[in-house]
């Protein structure tokens, strides 16, 4: 039995203390350049603090949110990587990044040079030049030691903290950081820090993505793909001050990306996502990663049999006989498909057409005899059966 | 046992009690207590039977209206909705909860409950203390209700052991007319 051992009151808070630093790094930093040089010893502590704080949030992250595997992408995302790191990058960072499998627009990195990405937030990127200025703008947040400059900034309250974590060996901080610490949140300077750094991170990343020859203004489009969702308002104020530290020339080797690629590289994440989101009962964003994936490759089976499927699920008026449309459209691209066989048949069935709907039950246990979900199939085409046998008499 | 499973039944009790007034509502169903096995009295619309403690081995029925949206995904089911769909609304349920880990659906197949066509799902799970939970979940829509009759175990230990005696309470299982 997993019995949690809960550190003192007071180790507990401190410890918030540090997982709030790291926590909020995570999800964005601040302050001015270079580390202020003092007690080398102290340093090495609070890195070997960060270092440990890092291990711990990564493990409860991987507790807590899977992660979405598509080798492609994932090797399409580290060529962009490539490309993007400096040649002075700190040694024994390993930039790399993990994709979870989240709705929510989120990004953020660790000092380890992990840098998580929420599939919520790719689908709502265009271009490889958007997704080279959010990855550029996260290494910024790795390489210039963002995370340590926090811990710097509350060096004594984190020193203490250090003193006092080597001690106890709870996990149990992570779940009741807030009622444990009695902290609202950062303090003041600390979250001055952050936005400062945010902003080091968004204009240093936009070099890095002109130096990676992309060109600036299509990256900088990511404000405006992320705006419906920006509640804050703060993405309007960090494009226009990008925009202001544009250069004036262009260098001529930037260019436009080719955005159907990109698209091709999304494809099955957004089939996936419309599927998580689906689960989720999201219509709308089930809807947009659809569409999207639509959009961009109008002949996929399995995109028009989800659409279909969305639609049928959402049941709002004139769905069903959409949501008909594109299972037949699903069945136009791939006649073997069985699952739009069964879905017409469905909804045949329901509104008693038991003659239609058996033709489409038959195909799609000819064409899937051993799927999953036969047995239902199997029930329904028994109905059918009956009913017509019933009509006949 | 578990202290926290105890405590929120306990909690949903209370809350169902301030709902309702502090009556219990009347129940639409029936099924027989096995022997050695004892009811927990609650205030909701359920029988919760178990033998040992609900980390051992459970069986839970439950009434719930269909207007209810589920806690996570907020999906609703519907009059007239087809087994198959209830049964996937279930699965994404669980799929939604964040204290659900390693779930796995082993079986999902039409079934008959009371005379009443529904579904029969069997999976595994394991909840957010690490316990392993092996399940099988009939449910069914019946009016403008949801019925389902759910049996848990903790797979190693009492699942086959206690699996009888479940069937035994699921065919004594029957609706009745609320007076």
């Amino acid at each position: 039995m997993a019995v949690l051992h809960r550190p003192k009151t007071n180790g507990r808070a401190t410890a918030a203390l540090t997982t709030v630093i790291v926590l909020f790094l995570c999800l964005g930093c601040s302050g001015p350049g270079a580390l202020i040089s003092g007690n080398e010893t102290r340093i090495e502590r609070l890195a070997q603090l960060l270092s440990f704080e890092t291990r711990m949030q990564q493990c409860a992250i991987a507790r807590r949110s899977p992660p979405y595997r598509d080798p492609e992408l994932e090797q399409f995302i580290g060529q962009i990587l490539t490309v993007l790191m400096p040649a002075e990058a700190t040694e024994g960072i390993m930039p790399r990044v993990v994709l979870i499998s989240d709705a929510a627009l989120n990004a953020y990195s660790f000092p380890d040079g992990a840098i998580y990405l929420h599939t919520g937030l790719l689908t709502r990127l265009e271009n490889e030049a958007e997704l080279g200025l959010l990855l550029a703008h996260e290494l910024i947040h790795v390489t210039r030691q963002h995370a340590l400059q926090v811990l710097m900034a509350n060096q004594e309250e984190a020193a203490e903290a250090f003193v006092e974590r080597s001690a106890p060996d709870s996990l149990s901080w992570f779940q009741d950081i807030s009622a444990a610490s009695g902290r609202t949140g950062p303090s003041d300077g600390v979250l001055s820090l952050g936005r400062s750094l945010e902003l080091e991170a968004d204009r240093l990343g936009l070099d890095m993505v002109i130096k990676a020859n992309y060109d600036p203004r299509e990256a900088l489009e990511i404000f405006e793909h992320l705006i419906e969702d920006d509640k804050k308002g703060t993405g309007v104020e960090r494009a226009a001050a990008l925009f202001q530290a544009l250069p004036p020339f262009i260098p001529t080797a930037c260019r436009l990306t080719d955005r159907s690629v990109f698209g091709r590289h999304l494809q099955q994440l957004l089939f996936e996502q419309a599927r998580l989101e689906l689960r989720y009962g999201r219509w709308d964003e089930a809807l947009r990663c659809v569409i999207r994936l639509l959009r961009d490759a109008p002949i996929h089976a399995r995109g028009h049999y989800l659409l279909g499927e969305i639609l049928r699920q959402r049941n709002q008026a004139g769905d069903v006989p959409q949501a008909l449309a594109h299972y037949f459209r699903a069945i136009a691209s791939d006649p073997s498909f069985a699952e739009p066989h069964k879905a017409i048949g469905l909804i045949h069935f329901k509104e008693g057409e038991a003659r239609l709907a058996r033709g489409f039950f038959e195909r799609a246990l000819a064409l899937a005899p051993l799927s999953n979900d036969n047995d239902y199939v199997r029930s329904y085409l028994t109905q059918c059966i009956i009913t017509i046998e019933g009509e006949d008499l | 046992m578990k202290p926290r499973f105890w405590i929120c039944l306990i909690l949903s009790a209370l809350l169902a009690s301030c709902a309702h007034g502090g009556g219990k509502p009347a129940l639409t169903f029936n099924a027989a207590v096995p022997e050695g096995w004892k009811e927990i009295p609650t205030e909701d619309t359920m029988m919760f039977m178990t033998k040992d403690g609900g980390y051992k081995q459970f069986v839970l029925i439950r009434e719930r209206p269909l207007a209810e949206p589920f806690q996570f995904t907020k999906k609703t089911m519907q009059p007239g909705m087809l087994p198959e769909a209830a049964a996937e609304i279930i699965v994404n349920e669980i799929l939604a909860d964040s204290n659900i880990r390693n779930f796995s659906v082993t079986e999902n197949i039409p079934a008959h409950i009371a005379g009443n066509r529904g579904f029969r799902l069997a999976f595994v799970y394991t909840d957010a203390d690490g316990y392993v939970f092996k399940t099988v979940y009939y449910g069914f829509i019946k009016g403008d209700s949801f019925y389902n009759i759910r049996y848990g175990a903790t797979q190693e230990e009492y699942f086959q052991k206690d699996l009888k005696t479940f069937e035994e309470v699921f065919k004594s299982f029957k609706l009745v007319a609320v007076k």
